[in-house]
């Protein structure tokens, strides 16, 4: 690199643009991923990096031409496809999840904001306003009295705007002797300026004990509860800390330390091992592992896991074979020379591929709706009559609570849905069936039937294959027709554990294991599950490289 | 053509458009009655399957292109009575029997005269109502036929107001029945529409339109490397973004939603709840759309390109003045390809937006069917004039784009 910008500076002011151009891009990006560094991020300055290092070479480099018409799509792909794969096969070795969000370093500065009341006491105040609303503050203990130094205005705009930014203002006491002049505020004025006088730091003199409003009669001398311990130093309990972000609590003499296993927080005693509670927040630690053999051990979830694969397989293999049914034979017949209407029929045919999916998909949301939709008030129609009839009673049926009616609700829809584009994937490939084939076994005198099995079918199989299987993909990852049709209901109600449905696809599990409530977004399990889906996708669409490969081999 | 003819053709051909028809029909039954629903009453109410003239309102469309809907209520069991005063106006007592909120108002004193002068139908006359403090029935009646007659005029014109403020709210007179014999108050009821539709359909049509636009861009230089140019590990490159391009970006959602949260925190216009952000996320998808203008590309001459070259063209211009414009197309294709793909997904979207005024119309629509808020007929609308013009563009396109479809692509 270094060679050619020698060579290039020659060259002018063109390329002296280029190169500060370069320069800058380089800086900058360099700049923001050792920011990001410092943060304690790692994934996203690594992936900053080599995206930007890559494009820079490749821009730069005479060698590298044919590459920089690509770069661009394989750095977008890069960013927003392999990336999250790779972040998501991360997350899976993690506890990752609703209760452990943060890292270990912002849960220490969360405990270590913590305060408590230490000696010194609780000091009574009063609140004395003089006309020009200057205010001192009264506090007195036994016989002990305080005052402020100096006398300052409570309702003063910057000290409103520092407390609700959460910043302290440190003020200065003086002996009293007696009480400050001015009216004193009666209680209810004192409620508007609690959240200013919350914001106020008092020190005592010569003791330098801090104070702060401890309830809404008193301030109380505070100190901070954690100090941290570095590595190496000896605590007072004789532990010497060998491992970063170790906390001594000033208020009860222990040690409180990150467990690396759980992701909490928990006192320890002076050998450094650790007991009792585990205190909130949690942070994110490896867990190996765990999240995978969560599916193997645990009866609550291998359970749902299993039933929700088997139908995910059943739904992708049905729908496949439904629609490549229903497409097939309609594309052979809107292709038959002897019909008439052909264009008009095609138009409508292909209706429902022209709506947009997630407009037909809440229409039939909607018309299965089992208590005011209109496919059961005309099955209603139709249906309560007939049963009468037998003198048995027609119930309407429960499209959304029933597992197998939702079941068979989602293949009608799909079927729906899918149908016309196979289709116009068979009309394509009729076309290239010579017809002389069909006019051969005319004169022999074969049946319709006997034409499709013997030539259509054997002829339509082959390109179709990897079609089928890219489709059969789809289908196995439809997350869009679950979510808005059923949300994955109705519930397994053994699935206690993790949130799962008769009607959720694997996809639409994983979904609702990272965000849906209730049993707590566990973005590591949801990672694991992904990760499973991902190699079964993998093998799916390799499988599918293979078939293309041969069918275009054919041809 | 086959020369052999079977006798069975006619009744075969008879069974085809039987079965195409009958197919038709209930394929087109939710599109239909899709269509039904929105010009139906209310939100709930299972109505006729056709709806009739008597029955059908454009409310759900107004509410869908963002206008208010005005409704007047029936107060059941309301009276209205005349109270001549002496300098010739009207007061008018308002009563209900079934409606114990609604009882024993009367209007400030108003001249029938002025109320024809000044009020029309876009614009009520408005007169203040108060609650009746001395005995109602020593009051003294105008006859049934002056009532009669008053009501004939004040019908719908004026708007006798109760309340003050943001809390008042406007009775009318209207008709109980057809001939106008009897009459009663409404009380009216102004809906504001639920959710802003025309914005959702904009911002989809401007995301989907930036990021097909950018798709172009990006997987043309893409496929014009792939087709025309060698170079180390090209096949690997393609193969893995095949492969790669088959993982539903759902399950790295998680992945997805830290990575702009982490974009935003240096770069907000790219960052959570922004439309740049959601377009960015989508610039990872152009696996397919390459693969499609390779193809296409590779269909062209390469000899055009060659003899440019000899003249002294670089790669650049001859991808620039040669092969763009020969292959418009294919171009056309999948600009609308990535155009609808980017409009009906679903789950990225969902992630990225938040704000109610940022989602696009595939995470929007969804808000209508909440159990706690079901708007059957306002989603019917809604969908209505959302899905047409994006149904109308495909049909239209839809010559061109079975090509582009067999080439390996399944719509969302």
């Amino acid at each position: 690199m270094e060679l050619s910008a020698m060579h290039n500076l020659k060259l002018g002011p063109k390329a002296l643009l280029k190169w500060t151009v370069v320069a800058l891009i380089v800086l900058v990006n360099l700049y923001a991923d050792i920011c990001m560094y410092s943060n304690g991020d790692i994934a996203y300055p690594l992936l900053d990096l080599v995206l930007v290092g890559a494009g820079v070479y490749i821009f730069v480099s005479k060698k590298m031409y044919a590459q920089r018409y690509a770069f661009p799509s394989v750095a977008g792909m890069s960013a927003f496809i392999i990336f999250p794969l790779i972040y998501t096969l991360w997350i899976s070795f993690t506890n990752y999840s609703g209760a452990h969000v943060m890292t270990v370093e912002s849960a220490k500065a969360f405990h270590m904001q913590k305060t408590y009341k230490s000696e010194g006491g609780d000091f009574a105040y009063k609140i004395f306003a003089t006309e020009d609303n200057m205010c001192n503050i009264y506090l007195t203990q036994g016989d002990v009295a305080y005052s402020l130094e100096s006398a300052i205005n409570l309702k003063d705009s910057k000290l409103t705007a520092n407390a609700n930014q959460g910043k302290v203002t440190e003020l200065k006491l003086v002996a009293a002797t007696q009480q400050p002049e001015g009216k004193l505020l009666p209680m209810k004025d004192l409620m508007p300026l609690r959240n200013n006088l919350k914001s106020l730091v008092l020190l005592v003199p010569e003791s330098q004990i801090k104070l702060s409003m401890s309830g809404i009669r008193q301030f109380s001398a505070k100190s901070e509860k954690f100090k941290e311990l570095k590595v190496g130093e000896k605590a007072d309990n004789g532990f010497v800390v060998d491992s970063k972000n170790v906390l001594w609590d000033n208020e009860t003499k222990q040690l409180f330390m990150p467990n690396g296993d759980t992701g909490f927080y928990q006192y320890a005693n002076e050998k450094g091992e650790l007991f009792g509670e585990e205190f909130s927040p949690g942070f994110k630690v490896s867990v190996g592992l765990k999240n995978y053999i969560k599916f193997l051990s645990n009866e609550s979830i291998r359970m749902p896991f299993i039933q929700i694969f088997l139908w995910t397989v059943f739904f992708s293999g049905f729908t496949v074979f439904i629609t490549l049914a229903i497409g097939m034979l309609l594309a052979c017949l809107v292709q038959w020379e002897f019909l008439r209407f052909k264009g008009i029929y095609r138009v409508f045919l292909i209706l429902p591929y022209a709506v947009p999916s997630f407009i037909s998909i809440l229409v039939f949301k909607g018309l299965f709706n089992q208590n005011f939709g209109e496919l059961n008030v005309f099955l209603n129609i139709v249906m309560a009559p007939l049963y009468n009839l037998f003198g048995a009673q027609w119930t309407p049926i429960e499209w959304f609570t029933d597992p197998w009616a939702a079941r068979a609700m989602i293949l009608m829809v799909n079927a729906w849905l899918g149908y016309p584009y196979m289709m116009i994937l068979c009309m394509g490939l009729l076309k290239s069936i010579p017809d002389d084939l069909y006019e051969a076994t005319a004169i022999e005198g074969a049946t319709p039937l006997q034409n499709l099995t013997k030539i259509t079918l054997p002829l339509l199989i082959k390109p179709l294959a990897p079609l089928l299987i890219a489709s059969f993909a789809f289908n196995f990852n439809n997350f869009v027709l679950i979510q808005l049709l059923t949300g994955g209901g109705p519930d397994i109600i053994e699935a206690t554990e993790a949130p799962a449905g008769y009607t959720d696809l694997l996809v639409s599990f994983t979904y609702r294991i990272a965000f849906e409530g209730g049993k707590g977004n566990d973005y590591g399990l949801a990672a694991a599950v992904a990760t499973m889906i991902f190699i079964m996708v993998g093998l799916l669409s390799l499988l599918q490289l293979r078939l293309t490969k041969n069918s275009q081999a054919q041809r | 053509m086959a020369i052999v003819q079977p006798k069975s053709l006619k009744y075969r051909k008879a069974a085809a458009h039987t079965f195409i028809l009958a197919f038709l029909c209930t394929i087109m039954f939710p599109l239909l009655m899709i269509v039904a629903i929105s010009f139906r009453q209310g939100n709930f109410s299972v109505g006729d399957i056709i709806p009739s003239a008597a029955t059908s309102t454009l409310d759900h469309w107004r509410l869908a292109l963002g206008f208010n809907v005005r409704q007047l209520n029936r107060v059941t069991g309301s009276t209205i009575d005349y109270v001549e005063t002496d300098d010739g106006k009207y007061q008018i007592l308002v009563r209900s029997e079934d409606d114990s909120s609604f009882r024993n108002y009367v209007t400030e004193p108003f001249s029938i005269s002025d109320v024809k002068a000044k009020a029309s139908a876009d614009v009520p006359y408005v007169v203040n109502c108060y609650t009746q403090t001395s005995d109602a029935e020593s009051a003294q009646f105008a006859d049934a036929s002056t009532a009669k007659e008053n009501n004939a005029v004040l019908e719908s014109v004026l708007a006798m107001k109760l309340g003050e403020g943001s809390d008042a709210v406007q009775y009318f007179i209207d008709k109980n029945d057809k001939e106008g014999t009897s009459y009663g108050i409404y009380k009216e009821k102004i809906i504001p529409p639920p959710f802003p539709v025309l914005l959702w359909l904009w911002n989809s049509i401007k995301v989907a339109f930036i990021t097909a636009f950018l798709i172009i861009c990006l997987s043309t230089t893409s496929a014009y490397a792939f087709a025309r140019m060698k170079f180390k590990g090209k096949t690997v490159i393609l193969n893995g973004m095949l492969i790669f391009q088959m993982f539903p970006a759902v399950l790295a959602l998680v992945a997805i939603y830290a990575l702009f949260d982490k974009i935003g925190e240096y770069i907000p216009w790219l960052g959570l709840n922004t439309h740049g952000g959601l377009i960015l996320s989508y610039m990872g998808g152009i696996a397919l759309h390459i693969w499609t203008i390779k193809g296409y590309f590779e269909t062209i001459d390469a000899s055009l390109e060659e003899a440019a070259a000899i003249d002294g063209a670089t790669p650049w211009q001859a991808f620039r003045l040669i092969l763009l414009p020969l292959s418009v197309p294919i171009l056309a294709v999948v600009f609308i390809l990535a155009f609808i793909s980017t409009i009906t997904e679903v789950p990225v979207a969902s992630v990225l937006l938040l704000d109610m005024n940022e989602l696009t119309l595939a995470v929007g629509s969804q808000q209508y069917l909440y159990p706690q808020n079901y708007l059957w007929g306002d989603f019917a609308a809604a969908a209505v004039l959302s899905g047409l013009p994006i149904t109308i563009v495909f049909l239209l396109a839809q010559r061109w784009l079975v090509g582009g479809l067999t080439a390996g692509g399944v719509k969302g």
